[in-house]
């Protein structure tokens, strides 16, 4: 797809031109129908249950904002709050990778410890 | 010249990152994996008696369960079949997994065939309704009185 105000190439699932900040228009000019607004209520649960609850309280909040934009007619804060629901979502998950990370090197440093100290005690 | 070519590079990893973020294709099929991978090392060996999986940092912090509590144990009683074990370590994970099978369903279709299935739940007072239960849950399983404890893993 093409942003209609600087002609930037947008990926076929964003709603909004990173270059310029334009929104794509609610109804595509190519089918005639409104275009999906996705609110990530699947990943925030899968968030919220299976990996970093905390964040993913934040991700359910935005993703209970969409649908209800939507019905109002505001498109454009609808977008706002599906885009916020996704960066969320990838927040919790950097979170859980972050805090794995953290505890291999912690194994690692606890190991490293034992093989020096037994090394060094001779 | 070697910062104009350092430049390059990372241009290229930056262009190659973000084509990688926005292959739907690509990223399909890295969560399948990654799934697939998940199931067979919780199949193989179980949470709780291994130190393969992390402990929950919430729970190591505070000594309190979060919803997400028992969601390792649950599904490996799930995979060997015991489904009322399953229950018992997290009921409300059990119960969202034919929502998120649902979701799964439809983003393959969307994936695939550029259509997704109609969506189930539709009216924000549904998904207020599901934050609700969720915090809610958090803080029922938290309260050693007997009919909440069946809720804690």
């Amino acid at each position: 797809m093409e942003c209609p105000n600087c002609k930037a190439v947008i990926p076929k699932k964003d709603l909004k031109c990173k270059e310029c900040g334009t929104y794509l228009p609610w109804i595509d000019p190519e089918t005639g129908e409104k275009r999906y607004v996705p609110n990530y209520l699947a990943p925030s649960i899968l968030v919220t249950i299976f990996c970093c609850f905390l964040t993913g309280i934040i991700c359910l909040i935005y993703a209970t904002q969409v649908n209800g934009r939507l019905i109002a007619g505001e498109y454009e804060k609808a977008v706002q709050a599906s885009m916020n629901a996704r960066l969320w979502c990838w927040i919790s998950v950097g979170a859980a990778v972050a805090y794995l990370f953290v505890l291999v090197m912690m194994y690692g440093a606890f190991i490293l410890a034992i093989f020096a100290g037994g090394v060094l005690s001779q | 010249m070697t910062g104009a070519m350092k430049e390059t590079a990372l241009q290229r990893l930056l262009v190659f990152t973000e084509k990688a973020v926005n292959n739907e294709k690509l990223k399909f099929f890295g969560f399948l994996a990654l799934s697939l991978l998940g199931a067979v090392v919780l199949y193989r060996f179980r949470p709780g008696g291994s130190i393969l999986y992390p402990p929950c940092p919430f729970h190591a912090l505070t000594g309190l369960y979060c919803p997400g509590c028992g969601t390792l144990r649950g599904l490996h009683a799930l995979l060997h079949g015991r489904l009322l074990v399953a229950l018992d370590y997290n009921p409300l994970m059990v119960l969202s997994l034919p929502f998120l099978g649902y979701a799964f369903l439809s983003h393959t279709l969307f994936v695939f065939r550029g259509k997704r299935l109609p969506r189930i739940i539709n009216h924000p007072r549904w998904i207020w309704l599901i934050l609700v239960i969720i915090i809610i849950y958090w803080i029922a399983r938290n309260v050693p009185v007997y009919p909440l404890t069946i809720l804690a893993p």
